[in-house]
């Protein structure tokens, strides 16, 4: 039974009875926070305070500051909802946060702050005032990057504005940095992929949005491993962008918005919903936090289909993905990169290490300050240019210190991010997705 | 004071003096939650001279400081003083110099404890004393807690790796201590300063002795059905004249949570876990392990394991040092004590823990530097119970006076700090700490040095029966 | 006639009492007895020696070959192994000079292994600092204070140290070298090295001694392991712990009758700087606990010697003889040392390091 409303912080008294507390206890209430916000309550209340997350927080490994680590951002959150802060005064740090859960692999007692952080932000965005530049910016990428229609249209536009970016606000301008100058050839997916062989299983796959824009050729390799290690693979036509990005920066409406298209847009008939991209997985895969307060139908359907979410690598791993027989192999040295969000946020680490080393005469790499995030974090590189910059550059240097012929990663804004910070280096890395090196061994 | 912070402002930008509550509030605490205390201020300098002219100026307005690392103190060390200043050194972080002929580095005190091993990893050197936190903490904090770890047995603890120190004394006085050798001349001042909780000024360069990185590691696990059992097989092992890196307990409830938090592959069926680690040379190493293997057989124990590569250990390890916080899995509230015992007594001492645990109807985790008899009891408790904290604090304080009883210590590496202040007065007599007063007066004439900890300092007296903090009664520290 | 104070009381009421006093360190030299010399022979029991708890608690009287006997028949040692003990120094001579020997190399020097100290400071309070057990970290560390304070801020009348197995089986190895350039090459290499050696000293003839210790069976094939490491046989291969190796080291034995005997400590850099300078004086000298402390045995202006180790940075102790203060060379430690004393011992009953009078503890 949750009653924390009678308990009080007040300094002890020695008049009045006592109350004490030992970790980050609240007098938050989760009747008061209501469904949609009362998962935030857990996380704050098993934080031991203990600093465990500071060494693999990327915030405070550059800044160095508490507020800009796990547990001091657990307290200002905890304090936010008490109304012992002001939203505002705390809204820069939280913001600063790349949501890369990094904290969450390295805590010891178990706090999931991926629940605390992505409805704190929804919480907070309700009453928010923004700049009308922060509110462009914002609609622009939530308008954009989801549609890879639009996004191919900005793009274009973005390579005519490169040259003024220094003149606008610096997100604007990161914006322009970042956006590809050239784009692949448009190559739009069939719906069936029939299965190659015996079929052992049928999925649907998640096509993204700003990747199938970007690297149309990932999705186009995740088919052909999975078509001849024998699954169909169904890539529903009415399917959208899965809404992770706009959940990860507290938009949860326009989150929900697309997360319903794609209840919709997806069949049932099927084994697992694949997702190519880290961060689309991990943010379907959250669908349940959501919807919580929900029209309890609608509540089931979201866990129906997170439960449903499994990453290419998860998945081949499980199936037991067999390269072909080859007589000659090339060897080759890989850097493996960790995604935030799949080796943080899903957990998953060592499936696309045991499927790359299933490559004969690939010798796989590991790069030092493997658990520190890239500084791509889904938008972070856009709202936070200066943050994300230092840590692509620090993630880079990493990478080429292993001398390793390729950088392998689960995650197109990795991809995106370690391609865009490795061109000064005198040899730019190479960076492909897991799944494309598990294609190459099916080339004849 | 608001002529203080006008010039403060004088000598830091904005950007590293926080005055906003926003950036203030997450400091008010360290790793011990039970108390907060809201400072007037937070600086992050990046130079010694900011350091130099901050002591000055706090020394000037009789102003009380407290200087912060990670903020991972286990006793409440680096918890600020009201309307004091908290000094973070977190920007004084360069390793400035790294000496492998003389197996010495000079560091900064923001220098994370790990970090230190990394940069001499190259070089086939590595900094001793590893407190569990060494991911985290930073050697300021170690330097002035005199922090231990698992290894404190064979290597000793902090103060037998720091060769000299640069400090600015409470007024802002540069001295130097020490030197850049294991020997000394006259006085050990670094032995005085180290774990002197900060009471003595501000380290600002830091001279650490490196040892080469063995060679050859043996770890073992042993499971026993009973704690008291796991405590005398310490002695066992002690006894036999094998001297261990390492040897650690951890029972049940410790396990459950280690378990838990990260996979490390303990066995699930055992009601006491003893960890052994060797190190030395091969050679060395392999006779030790095969002395040490019969003296296990001898203890009673239901399974004996050895990790079989570097993997095993060092999950092993990661098991045993997550094994506090993770205890906050089966319960986030908790009292982590640092009593000290003689080894022969760990037997009894964990019995007698475990009756007075029944009595209190509080469950105990128990995970601990055994070799050292340095016990670390985890007082679980519920703190949504009007008198959760309270029945925990009589039963912690019930386990300090029976180390006491049994020839121990209150603390044998987390410090005095602010939680332990009370049980001063059980161990040492009011000569002694007096003597402590007056050495710590010639250092600091105003008391301004993170006022208010392991001394009752001139603010509030320290009472020796349970009850309210001093602080806390005087208002100036409180509860979360 | 000495005053010889009887039990800790007697003592301090005597130091109440007194406008200066000095402690003799040793039963066995003739120091010139004068009206505030005090002998502590009268305080010379084990308090209390638990061998299963490695520990041991000795009054400061006691004389450290006693002390080091009654451990060697529990097959237990003092690891920061006591120099001079065979010259009837005392226990509490040996703290308050801070004297450590060869085989600390090992596992560290003496304050790494002195876990507590009951002192009369110069307001007469007797004061207990640290504790018995092995591990303790509340309160100041006092008893690390003490070490090396050559009794300037107290007397120390009782100590506990933490005390380790003796090895079942030991071995020392010389490695004669034609410079001592090419012996002080092979004492930074051996330094690095994983190898856990027990002691490791080098002469001013370039010699290179070394001892090390294990479970029986172990050391032959660390051994051959030492001489394929530094590429030499060694010249010297002994089972024994070879008493004309070793106490020779950190005492030199044959040193002449009068003069100052230093300490000064090093590291393996400052060795060399140091070998350097000495080359050409014939002052007896030995290097130490792995290059980190240098015995100068200086027979000629004690003045010379401090400005030529306060040019090399370096700091020394003089441990026996007449000399104008016991620190010499370097002495960045005093403004400290200054702030400790006027809490301690504000009247300078027991004299001042830096200062030219004599020590407290003779």
């Amino acid at each position: 039974m949750e009653n924390s409303e009678t308990y009080t912080l007040q300094p002890r008294a020695l008049t009045s009875e006592p109350e004490f507390f030992s970790r980050m206890i609240s007098q938050i209430s989760k009747e008061k926070l209501g469904p949609e916000f009362a998962s935030m309550k857990d996380p704050i209340e098993a934080c031991v305070h203990c600093g465990f997350c500071l060494p693999t927080c990327p915030t405070y490994s550059t800044m160095g500051d508490e507020m800009n680590s796990p547990r001091g951002r657990i307290f200002l959150m905890k304090e936010t909802l008490e109304g012992k802060l002001e939203p505002e005064d705390v809204d820069p740090y939280i913001d600063n946060c790349l949501g890369c859960l990094a904290c969450v692999t390295s805590c010891p007692s178990g706090v999931e702050y991926g629940e605390l952080i992505s409805p704190y932000r929804a919480w907070s965005e309700r009453t928010r005032e923004r700049s009308l530049t922060e509110k462009v910016q914002r609609f622009a990428m939530l308008k954009t990057i989801p549609y890879p229609d639009r996004f191919r249209k900005a793009s274009k536009l973005a390579t005519l504005f490169k040259p003024i970016g220094r003149f606008l606000p610096k997100g604007m301008g990161a914006m322009l940095e970042l956006a590809p100058h050239t784009l692949p050839t448009e190559q739009p997916l069939e719906e069936l992929h029939p299965a190659r062989g015996e079929r052992r299983g049928r999925v649907a796959l998640l096509a993204g949005c700003a990747q199938q824009a970007l690297a149309p050729r990932i999705n186009l390799a995740a088919i052909r491993v999975l078509t001849r290690n024998g699954i169909e693979v169904v890539v529903p036509k009415n399917q959208g962008c899965c809404g992770s990005l706009a959940m990860h920066i507290g938009a949860a409406h326009d989150a929900r918005k697309a997360a319903l298209n794609n209840f919709d847009a997806f069949p049932d008939d099927i084994d697992a919903i694949i997702s190519t991209a880290a961060g689309c997985g991990s943010g379907m895969k959250e669908y349940g936090t959501l919807f919580a307060g929900e029209d309890p139908e609608i509540l089931e359907q979201a866990q129906n289909y997170a439960s449903k979410v499994i990453d290419i690598c998860e998945y081949l791993d499980q199936i037991g993905f067999v390269p072909p027989e080859k007589e000659n192999a090339t060897p080759i040295t890989v850097a493996y990169h960790d995604a935030c969000h799949l080796a943080h946020a899903q957990k998953i680490r060592s499936s696309p290490r045991k499927l790359l080393q299933s490559i004969p005469g690939l010798t796989l790499l590991e790069p030092a300050e493997w658990e520190i995030c890239c500084g791509s974090a889904g938008s972070y590189n856009i709202e936070h240019p200066d943050t994300a910059k230092e840590l692509g550059q620090r993630k880079v240097k990493n990478l080429v210190a292993t001398g390793a012929d390729i950088v392998a990663t689960g995650n197109i804004g990795c991809l995106t991010q370690i391609e865009f910070h490795s061109k000064e280096q005198p040899k730019p890395l190479r960076v492909v997705h897991t799944v494309e090196l598990l294609d190459q061994q099916f080339e004849e | 004071m608001s002529d203080f912070i006008a010039q403060l402002r004088e000598i830091y930008p904005s950007e590293r003096l926080y005055e906003d509550d926003a950036r203030i509030t997450p400091y008010v605490s360290d790793g011990l939650t039970v108390f907060r205390a809201k400072p007037a201020a937070v600086v992050m300098p990046v130079c010694n001279d900011e350091v130099v002219k901050t002591l000055a100026l706090c020394h000037a307005h009789d102003i009380p400081f407290v200087a912060r690392g990670s903020g991972t103190s286990l006793s409440g060390g680096s918890m600020p003083i009201e309307e004091g200043l908290v000094i973070s050194l977190n920007q004084l972080n360069q390793i400035l110099e790294l000496d492998p002929d003389n197996r010495t580095a000079r560091v900064q005190p923001g220098v994370i404890n790990t970090g230190i091993s990394v940069a001499a990893a190259s070089h086939g050197l590595y900094f001793a004393p590893d407190p569990s936190s060494q991911t985290v903490c930073t050697i300021g904090g170690n330097l002035a807690f005199n922090s231990g770890g698992a290894h404190c047995l064979k290597y000793g603890m902090t103060s037998n790796h720091i060769l000299g120190i640069k400090v600015a004394l409470p007024d802002g006085e540069v001295v130097e201590l020490g030197n850049d050798s294991l020997e000394n001349t006259g006085p050990d001042c670094v032995g005085l300063f180290v774990g002197s909780e900060g009471l003595m000024g501000i380290a600002l360069e830091i001279q650490v002795r490196l040892l080469p990185k063995p060679e050859s590691y043996r770890t073992i696990l042993a499971s026993y059905d009973s704690l008291e059992t796991a405590g005398d097989a310490v002695a066992t092992v002690v006894a036999s004249g094998i001297l261990p890196g390492a040897m650690e307990i951890m029972d049940a409830l410790a396990i459950e949570a280690a378990e838990a938090a990260v996979s490390a592959g303990y066995p699930d069926d055992a009601a006491a876990l003893l960890l052994v680690e060797l190190d030395g040379e091969a050679a060395a190493v392999e006779a030790e392990f095969a002395a040490l293997t019969s003296a296990i057989e001898t203890t009673g124990a239901k399974e004996v394991r050895a990790a079989q590569d570097e993997n095993e250990r060092m999950l092993i390890w990661k098991g045993r040092k997550s094994a506090f916080s993770a205890v906050g899995r089966l319960s986030p509230d908790y009292i982590v004590q640092d009593g000290v015992v003689p080894r022969s007594k760990l037997g009894e001492a964990l019995k007698a823990i475990s009756e007075l645990s029944a009595d209190a109807g509080l469950r105990v985790a128990n995970v601990f530097h055994a070799g050292d008899g340095n016990l670390h009891p985890l007082i679980l408790f519920d703190a949504k119970q009007p008198d959760g904290l309270e029945k925990a604090e009589a039963l912690a304080g019930k386990i300090l006076r029976l180390c006491l009883r049994l020839g121990g210590s209150i603390t044998g590496e987390h410090g005095v700090g602010v939680e332990k202040l009370k049980y001063m007065p059980d161990m040492f007599s009011d000569t002694d700490l007096e003597a402590f007063r007056r050495i710590r007066r010639s250092i600091d004439t105003k008391e301004i040095s993170n006022r208010g900890k392991m001394l009752p300092g001139k603010e509030a007296p320290a009472l020796s029966d349970l009850g309210p903090h001093p602080l806390e009664k005087a208002g100036i520290i409180s509860r979360m | 006639m000495d005053s010889n104070p009887q039990s800790i009381d007697a003592l301090v009421s005597l130091v109440k009492n007194a406008s200066s006093i000095k402690v003799r360190g040793s039963e066995n030299t003739s120091t010139q007895s004068s009206a505030n010399v005090i002998s502590l022979s009268a305080l010379n029991r084990i308090k209390e020696y638990l061998p299963d708890e490695y520990t041991i608690s000795v009054e400061a009287g006691m004389a450290t070959s006693e002390v080091q006997s009654t451990l060697a028949a529990k097959g237990q040692y003092l690891p920061f192994d006591p120099p001079f003990a065979s010259e009837g120094t005392t226990i509490g001579a040996t703290i308050a000079r801070g004297l450590s020997g060869p085989e600390s190399f090992r596992y560290g020097i003496l304050r790494d292994f002195i876990l507590g100290v009951t002192f009369i400071d110069g307001h007469g309070n007797l004061i207990r600092a640290g504790g018995k057990v092995v591990k303790n970290a509340a309160g100041f560390d006092i008893p690390k204070l003490m070490s090396g304070s050559c009794g300037s801020f107290g007397i120390i009348a009782e100590a506990s140290f933490k005390v380790f197995p003796v090895a079942p089986e030991t071995r020392t190895l010389v490695f004669n070298y034609s410079h001592f350039d090419k012996g002080h090459e092979a004492l930074v290499k051996l330094g690095k090295s994983p190898f856990t050696l027990d002691a490791l000293d080098l002469s001013s003839e370039g010699s290179l001694v070394i001892k090390l210790a294990g479970q029986p069976g172990s050391t032959d094939e660390r051994i051959s392991a030492i001489e394929s490491f530094l590429e030499s046989r060694a010249d010297a291969n002994t089972e024994e712990n070879n008493d004309s190796i070793w106490p020779e080291t950190v005492q030199l034995h044959n040193r002449p009758a009068t003069g100052t005997l230093l300490k000064v400590p090093t590291n393996p850099s400052s060795v060399m700087a140091l070998e350097s300078a000495l080359t050409g004086s014939n002052a007896p000298r030995r290097y130490s606990i792995g290059g980190y402390v240098a015995w100068v045995h200086w027979s000629e202006s004690v003045e010379a010697v401090s400005s030529l180790l306060a040019k090399l940075n370096l700091s020394g102790q003089v441990v026996s003889g007449g000399a104008p203060a016991i620190i010499i060379g370097d002495t960045g430690q005093r403004p400290f040392y200054n702030r400790i004393k006027s809490a301690l011992d504000p009247d300078g009953k027991f004299g001042d390091l830096y200062a030219p009078t004599a020590s407290a503890h003779l």
